[in-house]
């Protein structure tokens, strides 16, 4: 394919072009209690040309590969009628790459066989079930692999062998006319693994499940709250990353001004980070699709706004660094600015001293979506305790977090030292309103227990 | 596309073929000073066998080898899950409405791109300082779907899109005015009539008292209430047993004027088409008739499991993705809430305190199933004497949609496309309010 990429690059009418092509295999059985009830194969192929002429940028996607000509044309010469009007794109200089990148793993998925995979699956499953109250699940199995070729016409050649597998269970419990749901994911990443020996956890969701029947609704108003690795993961991605990815920063000089590097974010233990290349992460990769690598990016340092994330294009014109964020969805997408994995550095603090400072408040735990809209935020928590003089108390549910960034990030007072990567990610992004959201698979969140000061919590 | 049907059919007892093909070109433009294009052609086909009664599904691109679909899905049949029904035969002949617009079809993109500086040029004019990204789309789809039961149809849709993505001072985000449909159409003034004006509503924040008042929902924020009635009168959700609405067919859900109905004739409507993508013939159908529950939707496998067959609402597409999905899911096609007879001044004019709600962030909080909503309110406003005073900031909004749509004040006459659903604007009577005026 590498071959067929660089022939088809080769005498395009444009300043720069690129071109990749992909071929990705899906694997998933699904299941409703321990039955199978299906099971499909996927092959999703096609790939994408992108081109810039005299300042336009355009690109062109494709999905037989004998079309990939047409489409270099297309790329090509809508770059240039957009260039007629709108000459500011320009590439931040990248290395060259020449590079193939195998994944790691101890187990690889492909070489686990058909009925493991189903056995493994209907393990946990019958554990879902035994638990009193949980009264159906579905679970499924997913497994891609993907082969994708990228070139460029500076030299950059980078083939790459993306495996992902993950186990997923959506766990429902039912007490006369209530229910409740949630759900668990184990792996998310190459490794096979990493789905197994994972009984413990997948019990205890099931049992949080089933307690959250009797959980009340959280009483509305302004807490301290204690958020656990999860929910800290989910507010540092929805309402600190969005902010941080630059492509929208470009054309928006408020929010450029809002965003300035050096700005105070928070207090001195505060330090975020966007890491592409934290090994076995759910949203780790090596390049983007620029052929970038995919690297460490301070956001906030000790504090202080200290970076952003950026493609070639907007790095360039917010004079910003090589980060390597520039991702679609697959060829059918053009990509964009997209968080990697970001997380909240680990901490100090033990967690029951997180408690102690919460005194009165609620400890809320793992993240329910969540969604940005500039500065504002809301997400939800999947539950939460009480705190009663810095000890957890009741269980409580429905709960609605949402809030002012700055102000927000400026009221996280304590960190802990119970640093974890989530399992599971994804993130969905659109820059043309619900018209064209891309759904990204491979974005991961994690960090430590946070406490914050003065949320306001919405419930019933 | 005959060829694999024919593989398929000699291997297995029922097949079935759908075959997508679909050309747009998404432009983007990012305040003048950007702009990008991606011209798509995606060309996709998914397979269907069932045998010994068990369904295998397989998707790939259009070129991939018929043989080794056929393999797969045979493979998948082996594992899958029963399947105790027939592909449909029957014609569609006289389904659906109009969606195909011969202006659409031969469309030129600078057409496109002049339309787009229209709207740019009619903004500056007024509103020269205003953030403002435009989307537009143009997209062909030819559906294609053979079946052993004889079925071999096919039907061309376009789709013209176009939104204006204003952007607040200091934000991200802000009033976003969209419209989509099967026609191509000039985007009308009066709505970027009413951006400009909303943004300069705007630039007075207002912090809003918290108690329960009467709240406004736009068309274009109604989808995330009505979302919860999708979920809750689809069928498989029934099959599995988690709707509330299990046991409350032909009983009053909704008070008296809530009338909804899945109308897949409608002309020009996006989700009008003669066939769903399991090739049944869709129909319209009522969901509730002033306040009563009348009908799940279902796909072929849900209907057949609950008994009452497919309802044409077997959709191979989930919300927000492109391109076939491996698995029908039962969807709506054009969910349609009949309109009241107000305009919308008569319905702010009706508000002595209260919010008005153009979009909402957080639509999946709460539990869906039971109805319960709790979303932030992205972009509203808040009313006071039945006069818009400003934009209603860190304003949150709760409720439950089955208890809520008891206490409707009225709606407008006009009907709105939002992403899923045609709705009138909704004033509906004390909606618990939290904000964080002292």
């Amino acid at each position: 394919m590498r071959q067929l990429l660089i022939n088809g690059i080769d005498n395009a009418d444009a300043d720069y072009v690129d071109a990749m092509y992909e071929d990705t295999r899906q694997l998933q059985i699904s299941f409703n209690k321990l039955e199978i009830n299906g099971v499909s194969n996927t092959v999703l192929k096609g790939g994408r040309i992108t081109a810039l002429k005299n300042g336009g940028y355009a690109g062109a996607s494709f999905t037989r590969p004998e079309d990939m000509g047409k489409a270099m044309v297309n790329a090509s010469r809508t770059a240039a009628r957009l260039g007629a009007f709108d000459t500011t794109n320009r590439l931040l200089p990248a290395p060259v790459i020449d590079d193939t990148v195998l994944p790691v793993m101890k187990t690889d998925p492909r070489s686990v066989g058909f009925d493991d995979k189903v056995a493994l699956a209907r393990e946990y499953m019958s554990l879902i079930l035994s638990v009193p109250d949980v009264f159906t699940s579905f679970g499924s199995y997913y497994e891609s692999v993907t082969r994708k070729s990228y070139v460029n016409s500076e030299g950059t050649r980078i083939d790459q062998d993306i495996v992902l597998c993950f186990l997923a269970f959506r766990i429902m419990s039912k007490n006369g006319k209530s229910t409740e749901s949630a759900g668990i994911t184990l792996g998310y990443d190459s490794d096979y693994d990493r789905l197994l020996n994972r009984h413990a956890d997948v019990e205890k969701k099931a049992r949080t499940v089933a307690d959250l029947l009797r959980a009340e609704p959280v009483r509305p108003g302004m807490y301290t709250i204690v958020a656990d690795q999860d929910l800290s993961g989910v507010f540092t991605h929805e309402a600190f990353g969005h902010l941080s990815e630059a492509d929208d920063t470009i054309n928006n000089r408020s929010l450029q001004d809002m965003l300035i590097i050096g700005r105070k974010m928070g207090n001195p233990c505060l330090n975020i980070v966007d890491d592409g290349s934290f090994p076995g992460a759910s949203g780790t990769y090596r390049y983007d699709d620029q052929g970038v690598q995919a690297t460490q990016t301070d956001l906030v340092r000790n504090g202080i706004l200290t970076g952003r994330l950026h493609s070639r294009l907007s790095a360039a014109q917010l004079d910003g660094e090589l980060t390597g964020n520039y991702r679609a969805t697959d060829y059918r997408f053009m990509p964009q600015v997209r968080m990697s994995n970001i997380f909240i550095e680990q901490g100090v603090t033990p967690f029951p001293e997180l408690l102690a400072a919460a005194e009165n408040g609620l400890y809320l735990c793992g993240g329910k979506g969540g969604q940005t809209m500039g500065d504002l935020f809301t997400f939800g928590a999947q539950y939460g305790y009480e705190i009663r003089n810095g000890s957890l108390g009741k269980m409580v549910k429905d709960i609605n977090i949402s809030g002012n960034v700055f102000d927000t990030l400026g009221n996280i007072t304590l960190i802990g030292n119970d640093f974890r990567m989530n399992e599971g990610g994804g993130c969905g992004k659109t820059r043309a309103g619900l018209f064209d959201m891309q759904m990204l698979e491979k974005s991961g969140t994690g960090g430590p227990s946070i406490v914050i000061k003065n949320v306001v919590i919405g419930g019933e | 596309m005959e060829k694999l049907l024919k593989l398929a059919a000699e291997r297995a007892d029922q097949a079935e073929v759908y075959h997508v093909r679909k050309t747009s070109s998404p432009m983007n433009f990012y305040n003048w000073r950007q702009a990008d294009v991606l011209v798509r052609d995606l060309d996709e086909v998914s397979l269907r066998v069932i045998r010994n009664g068990k369904i295998g599904t397989v998707k790939g691109s259009a070129t991939e080898d018929p043989h080794w679909m056929v393999d797969a899905a045979i493979q998948a049949a082996e594992f899958g899950a029963e399947a105790e029904f027939r592909f449909p035969g029957e014609s569609s002949e006289g389904c659906g409405g109009a969606i195909c617009d011969p202006e659409l079809e031969h469309l030129d993109p600078a057409q496109m791109a002049a339309d787009g500086r229209a709207i740019y040029d009619y903004v500056r004019s007024r509103y020269p300082e205003l953030p403002l990204n435009l989307y537009l789309d143009n997209e062909i789809t030819d559906v294609t779907l053979l079946n052993t039961s004889g079925k071999a149809e096919s039907y061309r849709k376009t789709l013209y899109t176009v939104c204006l993505l204003s952007m607040y001072q200091r934000s991200k985000e802000g009033i976003n005015k969209e419209i989509t449909g099967c026609r191509y159409f000039r985007f009308p003034e009066p709505v970027i009539d009413e951006l400009i004006t909303e943004n300069r509503l705007s630039e007075n924040e207002i912090r809003v008292p918290t108690r329960k008042m009467p709240v406004l929902f736009r068309a274009s924020s109604t989808w995330s209430i009505l979302y919860r009635i999708m979920e809750g009168a689809n069928g498989a959700q029934k099959v599995r047993g988690v709707t509330p609405l299990i046991d409350k067919l032909d009983q009053p859900i909704f008070g008296p004027e809530i009338t909804l109905e899945d109308d897949p004739t409608r002309d020009w409507a996006p989700g009008s088409t003669p066939f769903d993508d399991e090739g049944t013939p869709t129909r319209k159908k009522l969901i509730v008739d002033r306040g009563v529950f009348k009908n799940f939707i279902f796909d072929l496998t849900n209907g057949s499991k609950d008994g009452s067959g497919s309802s044409g609402n077997g959709i191979k597409r989930s919300m927000w993705t492109r391109g076939i999905e491996v698995s029908p899911n039962p969807r709506f096609n054009n969910l349609v809430m009949i309109p009241g007879d107000k305009t919308l001044d008569e319905l702010i004019r009706m508000i002595p305190e209260g919010i008005i709600v153009n979009d909402v962030i957080g639509f999946h909080s709460g539990n869906i199933l039971q109805g319960h909503y709790s979303m932030n309110v992205g972009i509203g406003f808040y009313v006071k004497n039945g006069r818009i005073v400003g934009r209603a900031v860190d304003t949150m909004i709760a409720g439950n949609i089955y208890e809520d749509f008891h206490r409707i004040l009225g709606m407008t006459r006009d009907l709105e496309y939002n992403p899923i659903a045609y709705s009138p604007d909704i004033l509906i009577d004390a909606v618990s309010v939290t904000g964080t005026a002292i």
